[in-house]
């Protein structure tokens, strides 16, 4: 039975968001309940496949019963496992959040936006487990396709803004594919186990160096990788306030996760692709991310731009930790995603509570407050409190490993490695 | 297979250029442009299944043991085909956007858009 918990996992919502439009036709006050309580089943599964995956290992599931490199197999590993538990606890407050108070505007559009918001959770669950790189293409664009389509529920600007993270969004979606396309060629097969078997003799091949150049491209457009960012600030901070939250929380760290998988997975932890060692560039990358997004977020007026700016410099802070190169210093990195994951959620929440309690949408409007939002600044101060890292909270416990990993390596600084 | 790539990477890159930096074209061809260019990738995959003197990939006996090097291979066919129907659903919501866009703003010209949203 355990053997079938990551399906479930992902069958659970694509069901429903498939069954949902025919509910809707007569049941249009369903959608609410039911989609709160599919998500809320599939906490209790991603825990009980965590324990599987803890208890007995890692599981190959082989669709069709084609075994592996001939067939698609899903690999459901302590991380993939991690990963989802995030994905389904967040997902699930996310979607409560969702409902509290619906869009007036929508009426019988509500049938199709919680439509869109299931396809998003089944296509993220998806993309954790996939074990071949086309697969993860597949619902890297399903994903995609849904949050172009929520970020532009809005109207208005946001219509726009969702039109400019479609192009760029399909822009490196294509450019993925293009890499994968050459890394087939070149070893002809798309299983990330094989490929870890076949990459490694021929690293030194340009079309290996040019696969992967483009796939870490494409994916850095849809993680939101700084130089590539273009897309996010104005897509995070116009989108509805009630969909933001899972979008930001969400959307760019499955990308990552992505990112990782592909890295330490496909090319092994310490490749060399044409003289520069991969980690000491996505060190790089990270680090430029971290400090640009930061300096960014900075200078933003409006709360909800500047809390999408600093979701940039958490990627580049997720990165930085994994490129150190050793195993505390990967999970770190690991953490500190899982844990962005749920900070960037409740900086969202906070953000889209206050526009909507007190019509609070720039820095300058919190003085207008006066302090009568009291536990609206206690729950401000918790969430920052995590993101600068003090003691209680994940925060600390991130910046501690990640300290702990540079110690052991004799460095303090990101960047002096190498 | 050498030119395929860098023709999709340069008219990727130049339908990108085209959207973010104003096109004088009716923005009604840019958005099929966009996605074009994911049919240049899928040209360049398909090219990955050819082989010298192959044929398509349906058996020519079932009696005979089964010779790979007399097929294509299928499985770029099948990537191809997948892509395509990613690009279709693309091409959809891209349409779907731009016609709330030229609901909301009277038009779909990239810096008229910018100047009404003032």
């Amino acid at each position: 039975m355990t053997r079938h918990l990551p399906v479930i996992l992902f069958l659970l919502p694509l069901g429903l968001a498939i069954c949902l439009p025919l509910i809707g036709i007569r049941r249009r006050e369903w959608c609410r309940p039911l989609a709160i309580g599919v998500l809320a089943a599939m906490v209790p599964v991603s825990f009980a496949n965590l324990a599987g995956v803890l208890q007995n290992g890692t599981i190959h599931y082989d669709f069709g019963g084609w075994a592996a490199p001939v067939g698609i197999e899903w690999v459901a590993d302590g991380l993939a496992s991690v990963m989802t538990v995030t994905l389904s606890l967040v997902g699930l407050v996310c979607i409560t959040f969702l409902s509290s108070v619906l869009f007036p505007y929508l009426g019988s559009r509500i049938v199709p936006f919680y439509t869109l918001v299931l396809l998003l959770i089944a296509s993220l669950t998806g993309m954790v487990f996939a074990g071949d790189l086309f697969n993860l293409f597949v619902f890297l664009e399903v994903s995609a396709l849904c949050a172009y389509a929520l970020v532009g529920l809005a109207g208005g600007k946001a219509l726009v803004a969702g039109f400019r993270y479609l192009i760029l969004g399909t822009f490196g979606a294509s450019l993925y594919l293009l890499g994968v396309g050459y890394l087939y060629a070149e070893t002809g097969t798309l299983n990330m186990a094989d490929l870890a078997q076949r990459v490694p003799p021929l690293v030194g091949s340009k079309a290996i160096a040019v696969g992967v150049l483009f796939m870490f491209i494409g994916l850095g457009i849809k993680m939101a990788l700084v130089p590539l960012h273009g897309w996010l600030p104005d897509a995070y901070t116009y989108a509805p306030d009630r969909v933001s939250p899972m979008l930001a929380s969400l959307v760019t760290k499955v990308a990552l996760y992505g990112w990782i998988r592909i890295m330490f997975w496909v090319l092994g932890a310490h490749a060399v692709v044409y003289q520069i060692p991969i980690l000491f560039l996505v060190g790089v990358l990270g680090a430029v991310a971290a400090l640009v997004g930061a300096f960014l977020a900075l200078s933003q007026v409006e709360i909800k731009r500047m809390f999408a700016y600093g979701g940039l410099s958490h990627i580049g802070l997720v990165l930085v930790g994994i490129s150190l190169g050793n195993q505390t210093g990967f999970v770190g990195g690991v953490f500190y995603l899982l844990n962005d994951a749920v900070m960037q959620a409740g900086l969202f929440f906070w953000a889209g509570a206050i526009i909507h309690l007190y019509g609070v949408r720039t820095i300058e409007d919190l003085v207008r407050l006066e302090g009568g939002a009291g536990w609206m600044s206690v729950a401000l101060v918790v969430i920052a409190l995590s993101m600068i890292g003090i003691p209680p909270t994940g925060g600390f416990l991130e910046n501690g490993i990640s300290f702990l990993a540079r110690w052991k390596r004799r460095t303090i600084l990101p960047l002096s490695r190498c | 297979m050498a030119p395929a790539p860098q023709l999709c990477c340069l008219r990727a890159a130049v339908s990108v250029g085209h959207l973010y930096y104003g096109d004088p074209v009716q923005s009604g061809e840019k958005t099929h442009r966009d996605v074009s260019h994911a049919n240049e990738c899928n040209f360049f995959l398909v090219t990955t299944s050819a082989k010298r003197g192959a044929t398509v990939p349906i058996l020519l006996s079932t009696t005979e043991i089964i010779q790979p090097e007399a097929y294509a291979n299928p499985l770029p066919h099948v990537l191809t085909l997948t892509a395509i129907v990613v690009g279709v659903a693309t091409l959809g919501v891209s349409l779907a956007l731009a016609d709330a866009i030229y609901k909301k703003y009277g038009s779909l010209d990239e810096e008229e858009i910018l100047k009404r949203m003032e």
